[in-house]
């Protein structure tokens, strides 16, 4: 295992998180880090910025049974980029991270904007890229047709790279 | 491009009810001068055509484009239309160029109405045209030309078109302005172009 992500699975292992080393070159980032609940995410975000990682993007992924919101960090001092992915929970929502991480706010609209996955206590969850009048549009949710499973998007095998 | 086959009614909508916000039940049209004498009316028109004043006003990659035009190797100063100006109230020429989102269009259709008359637009690019690669069905955001919002003197097709092709629809709307081709004729080489 990477010394980096060895760092990360100490600092996150009081948290239900599971984290897998991924090829670098292959998928963009170092290490995969599932959360069980979405409950747990602002704490990961703590121990994140405890550990010196800035946010790189917030976005989603519309798959069976439940919308999975990526995160991506990255440090500055050590090449290392890690991948959060967390499912929404009933209602469609999660934690905002924006009290730890301030540069998650606009992401985190984006991401109300086309996915409609609502970020409870966020202190601003208005359309941010859309416009007023597309508040409910939803646009990046798949249909039926093409809407496939969690398991079939990110599971392991490496036929399924993106 | 595409225009009318894509049925995008949301959008429809959209544009309509803008449009029925900013003109009432009628439409943008020129009001004309208050005087008309004819021949004092032809040469400010010969003025207007040669000296149009376009607007800062870059939407996208054909903005770029815009910007090429107006720099020292096209230079649109060799036909008057150099001073591109940052307020719409100083501004006769509007160029629109790039995509025009659903976002957009509020603040454009401001702009429009801020220029005071007599005013043109040019429609450059196929966003501005008809939507271009977005004339989608799955097009939720991207008007479907700028047509639909703001009358539009001249079409300038391309993705993005060059800045020749820019000129040329300078040259349309000078034409369409004065009614001859170059109002004030260019030459470039008095003593022929090896001198």
């Amino acid at each position: 295992m990477n010394e980096h992500t060895r760092i990360l699975a100490r600092a996150a292992s009081s948290l239900p998180v599971t984290i897998s080393e991924t090829d670098y070159q292959a998928k963009g980032f170092h290490a995969l880090l599932v959360v069980e609940s979405c409950h747990d995410i602002s704490a990961l975000a703590q121990a994140l910025l405890s550990l010196n990682y800035f946010i790189g993007f917030v976005t989603a992924c519309h798959t069976e049974p439940a919308i999975q919101v990526l995160y991506q960090f990255a440090r500055y001092d050590v090449n290392h980029r890690i991948m959060i992915q967390c499912p929404v929970d009933e209602n469609n929502s999660v934690p905002t991270i924006c009290p730890v991480f301030q540069g998650a706010d606009w992401h985190e609209r984006e991401t109300r904007d086309f996915f409609g996955v609502t970020f409870v206590n966020h202190p601003n969850m208005n359309p941010f890229i859309l416009d007023e009048s597309d508040r409910d549009l939803k646009p990046l949710l798949k249909n039926e047709k093409i809407l496939k499973s969690t398991e079939t998007i990110f599971g392991q095998g490496d036929q399924h790279d993106r | 491009m595409g225009k009318k086959t894509t049925k995008n009614t949301a959008l429809d909508a959209f544009t309509q009810d803008l449009r029925q916000r900013v003109y009432g039940e009628g439409e943008a049209y020129d009001k004309g001068p208050l005087l008309k004498l004819d021949i004092a009316d032809k040469i400010l028109r010969f003025c207007q055509a040669n000296s149009l004043w376009p607007m800062t006003f870059g939407l996208a990659c054909c903005a770029i484009e815009m910007m090429a035009t107006g720099m020292a190797r096209i230079d649109m100063a060799r036909y008057g239309a150099e001073v591109f100006r940052p307020s719409a109230r100083q501004c006769d020429l509007m160029i629109v160029s790039g995509t025009v989102n659903k976002k957009m269009a509020p603040a454009l259709m401001t702009l429009y109405e801020q220029m005071p008359y007599p005013k043109w637009v040019i429609a450059m690019g196929n966003c501005a045209i008809s939507g271009g690669p977005f004339a989608v069905e799955e097009n939720y955001n991207v008007i479907q030309g700028v047509d639909t919002l703001i009358p539009v003197d001249v079409y300038v097709p391309g993705c993005p078109p060059r800045p020749e092709a820019l000129m040329q629809g300078l040259f349309k709307l000078q034409e369409k302005i004065s009614g001859v081709r170059h109002p004030f004729p260019q030459n470039p080489h008095p003593d022929g172009i090896n001198s």
